[in-house]
């Protein structure tokens, strides 16, 4: 029996990077995966891919920004799969890895990180709630390590995240006595926004694997996604308001 | 950057949202000390600096509305003619602070007033902190509650807004380095931001074990920072979380 078998997981910006990572993860470990992405044509690589796999795979229409559409992708997926286990909000801001002058940058651009990231996952809890207790299920934000150390750069960025490991903290003591857990994964992976630094600056790729003790950047499907099918699985049944770092051993701040 | 000199100290700034209780202690302990003041808060701004001068100090006081630049930058500017400031201080919470409430009664509305725009109004402080001490450096305190570290039961939106603030604090402090801006946080605890000093524990505070010290009043605390960041200590110390509750946490 795989490991998340019978399980129902809905996982947020699955379309590309760390999220198609996770969901084809999750798929391979038995769940049957609901991808939410803005546009559902975006979903159809993953959803063929996981087909391909034997896996069960589909996409929703989901904006997380909008109210509506969250619940909306949550009632299909309760429906359809008779249920909701885990909930894996991994969306961000198309702008979230782009350099950031915090002391001048305007607050426009700070409510566009926000809106996906924070009111979002503020979104995301309140409709995610009753399905979860339901199950005794799981809530999982990705965040990043730069949400713990800060960043210089990807200020706007570092902040959101870290308001996300806030929201985990509490959430988890809140909903911890009804059976729900709430923790957050901090990766360190290759995303297509990272090879496009890479492919500009041919030095950068070289000068990052240098700073990760593991030595190379995280794969989403083979290093990141097995985090997350752990915190969906019931052997992760005793761990809540946890932040894992997930760096290949590159941020080691507690 | 602006180290105290002689028998004449710099001007600290204490810029508030709606919970006044803390910046106020924090303001007249600073007058105390010698400190010109500026308070810089929504409402009774100059109020409260009435109370300052009136008591020997030297204080202005300006209301301004958080989150809005074009007002907190003025404010700042109208708070810099007592002289040369060294310290801005932004305490930016609802009013009640302390008060619990679960996630699942919370409306959108609730949720952006009693999370996101402090969060907005400490990144609007940051800037305007930023341009205030771009020439002559300086050093800038963010105070979150304690709760922020490690959670509590009823307070997601205080810990959410906490946790941004502090590293929106971090990262200032890795890009204004070089200019010579300090920024760090002082971690209070929930109960007094608002205006519980002195009174019994809530249930946040309670919920994190009790202090190995008696417990006091955080004010006296950033004062003591404020001057020790002033003092030479802001060579070294930037980015760090200063956690000022009588040794609740003691994180991270």
């Amino acid at each position: 029996m795989s490991r998340l078998s019978g399980k129902t997981v809905l996982v947020t910006g699955a379309g590309s990077g760390v999220g198609r990572g996770l969901a084809l993860a999750c798929a391979g470990a038995g769940a049957s995966v609901l991808l939410g992405v803005r546009d559902p044509s975006k979903g159809n690589e993953v959803v063929d891919r996981v087909t391909e796999r034997g896996g069960t795979a589909v996409t929703v229409a989901c904006d997380v920004t909008v109210a509506g559409q969250v619940e909306e992708a949550l009632g299909l997926a309760a429906d359809r799969f008779g249920g909701i286990d885990a909930v894996i909000h991994n969306a961000v801001s198309a702008q979230s890895s782009q350099p950031v002058a915090l002391e001048s940058a305007p607050l426009s651009l700070w409510d566009e990180h926000a809106r996906v990231s924070i009111t979002a996952s503020f979104h995301i809890a309140q409709a995610a709630f009753s399905h979860l207790a339901e199950h005794r299920g799981t809530l999982i934000f990705m965040t990043s390590p730069a949400g713990v150390d800060g960043s210089e750069q990807l200020s706007f960025y570092a902040a959101v995240k870290a308001a996300q490991r806030g929201l985990v903290k509490s959430l988890a003591r809140e909903w911890g006595p009804l059976g729900v857990r709430v923790n957050a994964i901090a990766p360190l992976a290759a995303t297509p926004a990272m090879d496009r630094a890479f492919a500009a600056d041919p030095q950068l790729e070289g000068r990052v694997r240098g700073l990760i003790p593991l030595g190379h950047l995280g794969d989403s499907e083979l290093d990141i996604g097995p985090a997350a099918v752990f915190l969906c699985e019931e052997g992760s049944r005793y761990i809540t308001g946890q932040t894992l770092v997930v760096s290949g051993g590159r941020f080691t701040t507690g | 950057m602006n180290r105290e000199s002689g028998a004449t100290k710099a001007t600290v700034v204490v810029v508030s949202g709606p919970a006044t209780g803390l910046a106020d202690r924090l303001a007249s302990r600073l007058a105390e000390g010698g400190h010109p003041v500026g308070f810089v808060s929504p409402h009774g701004a100059e109020t409260r600096a009435e109370s300052v001068r009136a008591a020997g100090g030297k204080a202005i006081g300006v209301a301004a509305p958080p989150g809005d630049r074009a007002a907190l930058d003025a404010a700042l500017s109208r708070c810099a003619e007592l002289g040369p400031t060294s310290t801005v201080v932004l305490a930016f919470h609802p009013a009640s602070a302390a008060q619990s409430r679960e996630l699942m009664s919370l409306s959108a509305d609730e949720w952006d007033h009693l999370c996101e725009a402090p969060i907005r109004a400490c990144l609007v402080g940051l800037q305007s902190a930023h341009q205030l001490l771009s020439g002559s450096g300086g050093s800038v305190v963010v105070v979150v509650p304690t709760v922020a570290l490690v959670g509590a039961d009823g307070h997601v939106t205080a810990t959410t807004a906490g946790e941004a603030q502090r590293i929106l604090a971090k990262s200032a402090a890795r890009r204004w380095g070089i200019s010579g801006i300090t920024v760090n946080v002082a971690a209070v605890p929930l109960d007094t931001l608002d205006d519980g000093a002195g009174g019994p524990p809530g249930a946040a505070q309670l919920s994190l074990g009790p202090p190995a010290l008696p417990p006091g009043d955080p004010a006296i605390g950033i004062a003591s920072l404020v001057d020790a960041l002033a003092g030479g200590l802001d060579g070294m110390v930037t980015g760090a979380t200063v956690c000022l509750d009588s040794g609740a946490v003691m994180a991270p």
